[in-house]
């Protein structure tokens, strides 16, 4: 069951096992706090992914331009 | 019935600066998360960049963002053997734990950032792969080079995981 909810969860699973799994974790409590902690962390991962490090990435792109110079 | 083919010239293909340009800061951002360090995600990057350039012409043109992360996780994983054991990861100090338990729910962001860099390195790369850049089962299997079937018992061990080190970082009950 966890692994069907893992799947409504990030959205992947469609048609009658998404009812059956939903439908489930409606009167199971225990796979019910497990989805509705699930969705929050996968919501949390998505949006507050970190920004990557400016400096690193103005370097990097240094580096592609330096390398896309005709020698 | 009209049969219309297009066909996309072998010059249209980007050239590798320009998709670079475009994936460089989530590849940036998947090397940090991989390595657990900003100097050894920036190293990688740069290898990556640097092999990018001199495969272009064996690369098809499709899934440039597989392609290129594939790139840089070989190059870590060749860069961990090199070294002969995984970077320790910091420790996390006393006082650090003791502001962990003093936050409120607001900084439950930390705490799933926290727990996931708490996790095995094959566990992080999959939830980093899928749930933080969005990419398919599909294509994080290919870049991962394992089965779909085994990809997914991965991930969803590792969601489980994750959850299990969120709710003992945050003090809640399982």
């Amino acid at each position: 069951m966890e692994d069907l909810l893992q799947q409504v969860a990030d959205g992947s699973l469609r048609g009658w096992r998404k009812w059956y799994a939903i439908s489930h974790a409606a009167r199971c409590y225990r796979c019910g706090n497990f989805l509705s902690r699930l969705k929050v962390t996968l919501n949390t991962l998505k949006l507050g992914s970190e920004p990557a490090n400016a400096d690193a990435l103005a370097r990097l792109k240094a580096q592609v331009r330096d390398l896309d110079q005709p020698k | 019935m009209i049969l219309i083919i297009l066909v996309i010239p072998a010059d249209s293909k980007l050239t590798p600066a320009q998709v670079l340009e475009q994936e460089l800061e989530t590849i940036l951002r998947v090397a940090k998360r991989l390595t657990l360090n900003e100097a050894d995600a920036e190293d990688v990057v740069s290898q990556t960049i640097i092999i990018a350039f001199q495969k272009w012409e064996s690369f098809d043109g499709r899934h440039p963002r597989s392609w290129l992360i594939q790139i840089m996780r070989n190059e870590w994983l060749q860069n961990l053997r090199k070294r002969k054991s995984r970077p320790e990861t910091e420790l996390v100090e006393a006082a650090e734990e003791g502001f962990w338990r003093e936050v409120d729910s607001r900084l439950e962001a930390q705490f799933i950032y926290k727990a996931l860099d708490d996790l095995g390195e094959d566990f992080r790369i999959a939830i980093t792969l899928c749930d933080l850049e969005g990419l398919s089962y599909q294509e994080a299997a290919q870049i991962v080079d394992v089965p779909l079937g085994t990809f997914q018992s991965r991930l969803f061990r590792a969601r489980k995981q994750l959850r299990s080190r969120v709710l003992e970082l945050s003090g809640e009950p399982a």
